[in-house]
This record gives C-alpha cells, sequence and structure tokens, in this order.
C-alpha cells in the first residue's frame, strides 16, 4: 500500500493499529522476578559485610597501601628522570623524554575517550537536518516519505 | 510487600535508615519493567538477567549519593540503559572478531529464542527494532513500548528533546514501513 504524501490523510498505520505489537512477546522462567531479587540483595548484603568486617577490611588496606606505594615510587623515578637537574636529564633519550611527555589523553581527540550516544565525526546527518526542520515548525513527513 | 512504594516513599525510608526494606521496594517498582527495557536491546534472557542485576547492584551502591536532581525513574532507567548499550558495545567488538555483526547477532537470538511465544508480526518488530542505531532504538524503546514523555527520555539520554522527537520520527517510520511491506 503505497503511502500518500498528504500526511493529514488517514492512512493504516500498523504501529499504531496493531495493539499487540506494544506487548512483549516472551515469558520469563516461573517465579523469576522474586528470585532476581532475592539474589541481588543477598549479593549486595554479602558485599556490605565483606567491607564491614575485619577479614574483609585488611587486604584492602593492605592492597591501598601497596597501590600508593607503586604510584609514590613511580611518581619518583618519573620525576628523578625528567628533572631539569643536569645529573638525571641527560639519562633520557628524545624518544623516552616524548614518551613519557605525552598526555594519555590526546590533546587532539580527547572524546575518544567518553562514550557518546552519537557514532561517527561531526558531520551534520540527516537528524541533524530534520531536527532543525522540526524545530523551525517545517512539516517534515513530506520529505521523509519521499 | 503488598502495595508498591512511591519514589518518595522508597527514598524517605531510604534516608531514615530502613534501607533493605528501601530497596527491596525499589526493585519492586522498577524490575520488570527495566527487565524489558534491556530485554529489548540484547535479545536474551540470559544476558537480560545478568545486565539486570548489575543494574540493580549499581544502583545499591550509588543510592547514597542519589540527590533527587533526577526522578528515581529516569535515574535507574539511565543506568539500566547504559548497561545495555555497553554490553551492545562488547557485543559488536567480539563480533567482529568472528566476522559477525552485531545486527546478524541479535537477530539470531530473536529467531532462536526458547522464551518467545508471539506471533511473526511481534518477531519482525523486534528484529527490525534490533537493526536500529542505537539513539533511535533508546528513544524508540522508551517511548513507544514505555510511553515516558521526551522529558524524561532527555533526563535519561542527555540528549535534547527536539534531537529525540526526531530520532523517534526516523524510527518510528523505518519501522512502520518495513512492517508494512511484509504484513
Amino acid at each position: 500500500m503505497k503511502l500518500s504524501k498528504d500526511p493529514m490523510s488517514k492512512r493504516k498505520d500498523i504501529l499504531t493499529d496493531r495493539s499487540d505489537l506494544k506487548e512483549m512477546p516472551f515469558t520469563v522462567p516461573e517465579g523469576y522476578f522474586a528470585e532476581m531479587s532475592s539474589k541481588v540483595l543477598a549479593s549486595t548484603t554479602a558485599r556490605a559485610v565483606e567491607m564491614g568486617t575485619g577479614s574483609g577490611r585488611k587486604p584492602f588496606y593492605y592492597y591501598a597501601a601497596a597501590a600508593v606505594t607503586a604510584v609514590l615510587l613511580a611518581v619518583g623515578t618519573v620525576g628523578g628522570l625528567l628533572s631539569e637537574n643536569g645529573d638525571t636529564q641527560h639519562m633520557l633519550s628524545e624518544s623516552d623524554y616524548v614518551f613519557f611527555c605525552t598526555d594519555l589523553i590526546p590533546a587532539t581527540a580527547p572524546e575518544t575517550v567518553y562514550y557518546s550516544y552519537y557514532d561517527g565525526s561531526d558531520d551534520i546527518t540527516d537528524e541533524d537536518i530534520v531536527n532543525y526542520l522540526i524545530e523551525s515548525g517545517a512539516d517534515v513527513s513530506l520529505y521523509l516519505n519521499e | 510487600m503488598e502495595k508498591k512504594w512511591s519514589d518518595d516513599r522508597i527514598m524517605s525510608e531510604y534516608r531514615d535508615g530502613h534501607r533493605e526494606k528501601a530497596f527491596e521496594a525499589l526493585m519492586e517498582a522498577y524490575r520488570e519493567r527495566l527487565y524489558w527495557h534491556i530485554r529489548r536491546f540484547v535479545c536474551s534472557h540470559e544476558d537480560t538477567d545478568d545486565l539486570l542485576q548489575e543494574t540493580f547492584v549499581k544502583v545499591w551502591s550509588s543510592l547514597p549519593g542519589f540527590r533527587g536532581d533526577s526522578s528515581l525513574l529516569t535515574w535507574v532507567y539511565r543506568i539500566a540503559t547504559n548497561e545495555a548499550l555497553n554490553f551492545l558495545r562488547r557485543q559488536k567488538v567480539r563480533g567482529m572478531l568472528h566476522a559477525e555483526s552485531l545486527d546478524t547477532i541479535l537477530n539470531k537470538k530473536i529467531d532462536t529464542d526458547p522464551w518467545f511465544n508471539g506471533n511473526e508480526l511481534q518477531r519482525e518488530l523486534h528484529k527490525a527494532m534490533a537493526r536500529l542505531p542505537k539513539m533511535q532504538k533508546t528513544v524508540f524503546s522508551l517511548r513507544y513500548f514505555d510511553d515516558l514523555s521526551y522529558k524524561e527520555i532527555s533526563d535519561i539520554t542527555g540528549v535534547s528533546v527536539g534531537s529525540l522527537k526526531a530520532s523517534y520520527h526516523h524510527a518510528y517510520t523505518k519501522i512502520r514501513q518495513e512492517l508494512e511491506k511484509k504484513f
């Protein structure tokens, strides 16, 4: 059935006419939702207990102390290597210096570390055009029916 | 728990220190809606189950910091939507290693789903939805199935109402034309 170019004419709309389409055509195992809630409650309670007791806390503090020590050592080593002190500067070749001074997040493409709902480039997309037309009050249905 | 608590009551009980009871009420209020929302993205009960549990674990961890800048509804939906979209991103990468597109993976899951109990038109609708880009898929799921307002969807996605309207119009028209060609 061809779609009319007149958006005001009554025409078949399967997504509106068929009410069964809004129902989810899947079942779930019996008792699933109640069980799922119990599992999550048990998991969150177990984690809370682990963090609250001595046996859970001690390893956490050891790991935290080890991590801090590692970071301090790394910073101290790199800082020493990069210092302007003549004793250490000669230790780094030019390529090493570039490596240690390069940002981990590329200055030219910072968006690469962010997850965006939009893929692709910054070019104007069809959606941008339709959005502009809608916001300016134009009737877009004529264009979308071509 | 006989009657579902309102969002205000859930947060009030939580702040009064009845945290587990409040969290239980929150899960009861939202578990089904979030389950079906996630299911429309990932097309499998097992994956949905994992992601739903992860969603609620994150909700539990983040509740202490929830300030009420958004409603509880849009906040939990946002967490669930991000879980689903991140899952699809990982599926897409895994699919590339096996030379299989995400569309193909999701369509296979729908075709072989043992929990499917609908008709062919419903199956084709979900397959058409699986083929949508993620923005269109998100807004179509929230608007067509969950009947959320554009303002609520904007709070969930961080996208402007105008862009959402455009995306929904695209998605709706695309799916409608696909289904009307076949049925």
